[in-house]
Formats: C-alpha cells, sequence, structure tokens
C-alpha cells in the first residue's frame, strides 16, 4: 500500500483536529470570575461583574448598597452596627463571599469554579 | 474523490473521539443552594440528576438547620435558652430530648480534649462580650480580676448532673454555648439526612466549615482553605468518601484594643484569647469532632497541640502560627496543595 503526501497531510490534519478538540471541549475550564450573585430575603439577583454599577438590596434593616466596578464588587454601605461586609473589601474571586448577617443580604462572586467549596 | 471521503472519514472519527466523556465533566448536575442558618450562609452543593429530590433535600436540611438553631441557641427563646436560665438554681429539672444529644457529644469531646474544648463556660465568652457580636466595635477586655475570679471557678461539663432527662448544675458560673462545635454537629446531622434521602454525593459548608461525601461524578471535591490573613486560599484539598474540613481563626469574631486583638476563642485555662496562631484547621470524618478539634487545638498552642490532637486521634492538621508560617502534620502534607507558601515557611510536625 502506498501512502502518498495527501496521505500523510490529511492524517495529520486528523491528529491536530483531535488534539484541539482534546483541549476544546476535555480541559478544565478557566477560573476566572464573570458574576455576582446578590440574595436577600426576597430574592436572589444575578449581575455581570463587566458593568459598573451601584445596586440599592433593601433587607430587613434597611438599604444595603453594592457596587460593582471593573470586575469586582463590594458592599459600598450597608445599615448594620458592625459593618464587617463594607470591611470585607471588594471581591473578585470566583466563590468569595460577604454576608450583611444583620441585613440578610449576600454577595456571592461567580465563575468558573476552581473550588467546590471554601473553608474558613 | 477518495481523498475528500479520507478527509470527512478523519473528521467523523475526530468527532466520535471528543464525543466520549470522562468523569467530572457534568457540571450540569451540580446544585447549590444558600440559606441563612446557624447565623451564618450555610450551603448545600449536591450532585445528582434527579431535580425534584435535590429540591427535597434543600428544603428538609434548610428545615433541620432552622430547628438545630432553635433548639441549640444559648440565648434566643429555646430549649437551649431555657436549660440555661435555670442552671443557676442547683435543682434538677427537665429538659428537652433535642438537646440532650448536643450535651452528651459536648461531655464527651470536653473530656477528650483535656478540658481545653468546654462548651460550659458561655460565661467567660459574655464577660469578654462575644455573646453580642453587633457591639464588638465598641468592646475593650474585661477586667483581669474577673477574668480569675471566674478562671478559679471555671465551670466544666463535669459540673452538670445528667439522669435520663434530667439535669442539674452544680456551678454558679455554668452557661452552656455549644458554639465551639455545634456547627459540627448540625453538619453531621445534615448529611445523615441527605444520605437517608438517597443522595451520595454532596457538600455541606456552614459558614464556612464543611463535610463533603462521595464526589463529583467521579472526581474528587475540591476544597479551599482561605488565607487567615490576605485575600484567597493558603491551601487546597481535594476529597472524596467522607470527610470534614474545619478551621478555627482569630478573624472570626474579634475587637481590637490599644492595638491587639482579641477574639473569641478562648483559653479555658487562662480566661483569655488563644494567642499561639492565626488558624487551625482540622480535617476528620467526623465534623462535630473536627470543629471542636480545631478549638481544642487553637487554645492548646504550640506547647500542647501535639498531644490534644494525639489523645482527640485528629492526625491531619494545619496550624498557621502568627508569623504566618504553616505548621503541619505529614498525614495532611501528603495531600494538601500549599499556594504561594516558601518551603522554608513550612515546618512538618508529627504528632
Amino acid at each position: 500500500m502506498n501512502i502518498s503526501l495527501l496521505d500523510k497531510v490529511i492524517v495529520s490534519a486528523g491528529v491536530c483536529f483531535c488534539v484541539f478538540v482534546y483541549f476544546w471541549f476535555w480541559q478544565t475550564p478557566s477560573t476566572m470570575a464573570n458574576g455576582v450573585e446578590i440574595k436577600s430575603p426576597n430574592k436572589t439577583q444575578h449581575f455581570s461583574l463587566f458593568e459598573n454599577r451601584v445596586l440599592n438590596i433593601v433587607g430587613p434593616l434597611g438599604l444595603s448598597q453594592i457596587e460593582i466596578k471593573d470586575g469586582q464588587a463590594r458592599f459600598l454601605s450597608s445599615p448594620c452596627k458592625n459593618q464587617v461586609c463594607v470591611l470585607a473589601g471588594w471581591l473578585k474571586q470566583s466563590g468569595q463571599i460577604s454576608v450583611c448577617l444583620p441585613n440578610a443580604v449576600s454577595l456571592q462572586v461567580l465563575g468558573d469554579e476552581q473550588y467546590d467549596a471554601i473553608n474558613f | 474523490m477518495f481523498i475528500v471521503l479520507r478527509l470527512i472519514l478523519t473528521i467523523l472519527f475526530a468527532f466520535f473521539i471528543s464525543a466520549c466523556d470522562l468523569p467530572g465533566r457534568d457540571a450540569s448536575h451540580v446544585h447549590h443552594t444558600q440559606f441563612f442558618s446557624f447565623g451564618t450562609v450555610v450551603e448545600v452543593t449536591q450532585f445528582d440528576s434527579d431535580e425534584k429530590r435535590v429540591k427535597r433535600i434543600e428544603e428538609k436540611v434548610k428545615e433541620d438547620f432552622d430547628y438545630m438553631h432553635m433548639a441549640w441557641h444559648p440565648y434566643e427563646p429555646g430549649p437551649l435558652a431555657r436549660i440555661n436560665s435555670l442552671l443557676p438554681f442547683g435543682s434538677s429539672f427537665s429538659i428537652a430530648p433535642s438537646v440532650l444529644p448536643l450535651i452528651k457529644r459536648g461531655t464527651e469531646l470536653a473530656e477528650l480534649s483535656d478540658g481545653y474544648f468546654n462548651p460550659a463556660m458561655g460565661g467567660l465568652l459574655q464577660l469578654w462580650g462575644f455573646d453580642r457580636s453587633e457591639d464588638l466595635d465598641k468592646a475593650v477586655p474585661p477586667d483581669a480580676e474577673k477574668i480569675k475570679s471566674f478562671v478559679d471557678n471555671m465551670p466544666t461539663m463535669k459540673d452538670l448532673e445528667l439522669k435520663g432527662l434530667s439535669l442539674a448544675g452544680h456551678n454558679k458560673n455554668l452557661f452552656l454555648d455549644f458554639g465551639g462545635f455545634a456547627k459540627g454537629f448540625g453538619v453531621d446531622r445534615a448529611i445523615e439526612e441527605i444520605r437517608k434521602l438517597g443522595i451520595e454525593n454532596a457538600i455541606v459548608n456552614a459558614g464556612g466549615d464543611l463535610r463533603a461525601i462521595g464526589s463529583k461524578d467521579g472526581k474528587p471535591w475540591v476544597i479551599g482553605i482561605r488565607h487567615p490573613r490576605n485575600k484567597g486560599v493558603i491551601a487546597s484539598v481535594s476529597i472524596s468518601g467522607d470527610e470534614s474540613v474545619f478551621t478555627s481563626g482569630d478573624y472570626e469574631r474579634f475587637f481590637e484594643f490599644e492595638g491587639k486583638r482579641y477574639h473569641h476563642i478562648l483559653n479555658p485555662k487562662t480566661g483569655y484569647p488563644g494567642e499561639d496562631f492565626q488558624s487551625v484547621t482540622t480535617v476528620h470524618t467526623n465534623a462535630a469532632l473536627a470543629d471542636a478539634a480545631a478549638t481544642a487545638l487553637f487554645v492548646a498552642g504550640k506547647k500542647d497541640w501535639q498531644r490534644i490532637a494525639k489523645k482527640m486521634a485528629v492526625a491531619q492538621v494545619m496550624l498557621i502560627d502568627q508569623q504566618g508560617a504553616v505548621i503541619i502534620t505529614p498525614e495532611l502534607k501528603a495531600r494538601i496543595k500549599l499556594h504561594n507558601v516558601s518551603p522554608d515557611q513550612i515546618t512538618v510536625q508529627a504528632l
């Protein structure tokens, strides 16, 4: 059986295609954060992490303000005493979470998950 | 013609190969739910294709946590708060069955930890103001004489006299606060319920303390352990089977006074916060034990943590000291992945 140059080209192209398909479909997804989930007693909302905005979220104590800016998010203000949620600062990694327990508002960064859970 | 045919066959073969599945690729069956309970966010992660069952389990776990929160809260109206209000009288009284397992397990763990884990010293937490987290920004350390007086008459679980559902207290300082292991105990219960309902692959995460069972479509669950000071994780560990990861840290509830940090993990032997570590992480199959051990080892400090870990049979431990150096047991070192920690900052210490 004679193997022509064209055969070799076709087989090589097939191998390259297989390798491409493997990396495209089978490899671990990137871990880049891309959105936020904001939970309040009445609703759960999702926003892109790449559209800058300030959101007013109503909780039992009043208004929590959440700022999304340049791929990160934070509690800008909250009506709680300790301000733990505000002091947590900017969140930008997938899975990071900040919660205002007194006002029952949580902010979590979403994305392709690197970790299934975070221990702290 | 043959060339085109060969080209088509090659591409079809490539597609055939790419259609094969690998374990762990199917993330569509991973379900997360979060709710507020136990004064924190509880997250339940399940790997299951049965949507109805997933929903049923989410509701059941939330219901259970809400009940445990009510029954086991030391101050809010409920069975444990009632016990705390009656203990100072010294005479015996009947208790609700829902609190009994908590008292029994708490007593076992207190003994196992040589008293470093002490759920009977809720009064000391009150003395420091850690029962009123919302006022911590104004807190100051209590008077040294008051601390000494409390420690001189330190209540322990041995001061409780339990006969069936009848309980009496024999120390005026007794005040039960199971915060040091209630989350772990609750997580164990939730996992038990989840298994009864037919789920074998799940994580129950109560405010960062968690137990994971099974796997994610054949791939281990990957747990990140948060750095006690910096953003991001300091380590990660893969779990498949059944294990709990618990961390006690000085960053959870604290106040600063005259430049010094005072946190809520109090040493029953001194009455003051444990000073040697920023955080202690334990890995064990039993969540309640891992929870109590993390607290006990934190306050046992550098001098005594190995003895207590050995006594509690917790072989997988990671401790971050005040300088940020990592002390780790060989059992955990063999499987954990440390992130951005230079080798000279890691000390392996066997029990």
